[in-house]
């Protein structure tokens, strides 16, 4: 066995807790006095740490995907109502796009559905439509009577998911090695497809840079969004540097820091870079 | 380990992931319904606890570390001590030595005194913006160099550093003639990826 060999066999049983108390101690000691096996350790243990959070986070994020929707409202056994009355009134039943007091209505009509005979049971779906009708009116006053939004609320109002990365790799040479990533990214598989740019050989460095930081974005992560995107909209000479500042401008805004964010909109607005007619309604948003 | 575990486990290791699908699908609601209410946390957290205990146990599980058969209770116990600990750190309370603490005051004093004094808010955040980004330079690297090994050596490194699997059992499993012949596999593997992390950071950082 080599000296390295045997060295990685040491560093390896001290990071699995496979030392005894005394070689441990010894080993400590050798670490303490040799800066390139201190460096080492701190190699391998990086590799694993990285490693095993790559994985996990892979393993969270199919997990969340089986998170049955709290709200979600199963439609009573041989019931056909719901699909005809939106096919009746052209509204969803989709409880998603709903508020949680137009869920519990649903939820209150569905029992009393289930429990009262004849007239009652034909009234439900009209005041189903009634209460859906007024929720959304609701809602819709609430958008268009200038409620102000917080910031983090304006960055999901501006997001734009996903078929922005669809236009901006459509619009950048589209290339077919990205179709994966692009797909992966469709259907919410964030991890994969960070996987499928990893991987992906044919993509610049920048360019694969942009694409994580916008799928690290799309994945709720802000602050490791930033951090990815940040190199990419301060290089004046990267093509695709208006993409790298909206969406470090949309994160900013989800960590709720409005003044790097309106920094870099002003930037984008005075420059002529990006979708300005977006850029000037955000920037409006932000000022109100 | 118990004849459910093992079946369990031999259904993990074949690779059949639909093993921890319905694991999560039998214990997730229950489990977090029971945090949200005992612990007073918002559902997000429960639900991450619930998957950082999934993940400990389908580790655990893989190593043959497993003895009770009751996996509710692992699952939920497990949950419940992520979550405390979580707590404990957003907390984070050292205790002084008894006897000591005028000293302990005065040094942490003197020390913050030092630092408003050699404090320059615009260096630090130059300071801690460097070392992330250079963090996430390493991390990228390990990333890509891991993802260019050969098929083989990412499995035998996977279990045996992330899943923490012993050389034995994965010789065994994964078909290595002898202990010897995944030893010195394992260790070509390694050297290759850290090889190869040395590449790919020179890459990054050109």
């Amino acid at each position: 066995m080599s000296e390295e060999e045997k060295k990685y066999d040491q560093i390896e049983a001290f990071l699995r807790k496979e030392m005894t108390e005394e070689q441990q101690q010894d080993f400590l000691a050798r670490v303490e006095a040799d800066p390139n096996l201190k460096e080492e350790l701190k190699l391998h243990a990086e590799i694993e740490g990285v490693l095993t959070d790559y994985e996990k986070f892979k393993a969270k994020e199919r997990w969340s995907k089986l998170t049955p929707d709290r709200y979600e409202l199963s439609e009573p056994a041989g019931s056909a109502e719901p699909a005809e009355l939106s096919a009746e009134t052209g509204l969803s039943t989709d409880s998603s796009e709903l508020g949680e007091s137009a869920k519990d209505t649903q939820v209150k009509v569905e029992e009393s559905k289930a429990s009262s005979p004849g007239i009652l049971r034909r009234l439900m779906p009209v005041a189903m439509a009634i209460a859906a009708i007024a929720l959304m009116f609701f809602a819709w006053s609430l958008v268009n009577t200038g409620v102000e939004k917080s910031a983090p609320q304006l960055a999901e109002v501006y997001y734009e998911k996903p078929q922005q990365l669809i236009n901006l790799t459509r619009s950048n040479n589209f290339s077919q090695a990205l179709e994966k990533v692009n797909a992966d990214f469709v259907y919410g598989e964030y991890g994969k497809a960070i996987s499928a740019l990893i991987a992906n050989k044919d993509l610049s460095p920048r360019d694969r840079d942009l694409y994580m930081g916008i799928c690290v974005f799309a994945d709720g992560k802000a602050k490791e969004a930033s951090t990815i995107l940040d190199p990419l909209a301060n290089d004046a000479r990267y093509e695709k540097r208006e993409q790298a500042i909206w969406y470090l401008a949309l994160a900013q805004l989800r960590l709720d820091r409005k003044a790097p964010a309106v920094k870099w909109l002003t930037l984008m607005r005075d420059q002529k870079l990006g979708n300005q007619k977006q850029v000037q309604a955000l920037l409006a948003d932000l000022a109100d | 380990m118990s004849e459910k575990l093992d079946e369990l486990k031999s259904r993990l290791l074949a690779g059949d992931e639909t093993v921890m699908d319905q694991i999560f699908r039998e214990h997730h609601e229950k489990c977090v319904i029971t945090l949200v209410s005992s612990y007073k946390v918002d559902r997000p957290m429960a639900e991450d606890c619930f998957m950082e205990a999934l993940w400990l146990f389908q580790r655990q599980l893989k190593q043959g570390k497993l003895n009770s058969s009751n996996i509710g209770g692992y699952l939920y116990t497990t949950s419940k001590n992520v979550l405390l600990m979580r707590k404990r750190k957003e907390m984070t309370y050292v205790p002084l030595p008894e006897g000591r603490e005028e000293w302990q005051l005065e040094s942490f004093v003197h020390r913050l005194q030092e630092e408003q004094v050699n404090y320059n808010p615009l260096e630090r955040k130059e300071e801690e913006e460097q070392s992330g980004k250079e963090q996430s330079r390493r991390h990228q690297a390990i990333l890509l160099a891991f993802e260019d090994l050969g098929e083989k050596c990412k499995k035998l490194l996977k279990s045996y550093l992330i899943d923490g699997q012993s050389l034995k059992s994965l010789q065994v499993q994964l078909g290595y003639a002898s202990y010897n012949v995944i030893k010195a596999s394992k260790y070509q593997c390694k050297k290759t990826l850290v090889r190869k992390y040395g590449e790919q950071l020179s890459k990054i950082s050109r």
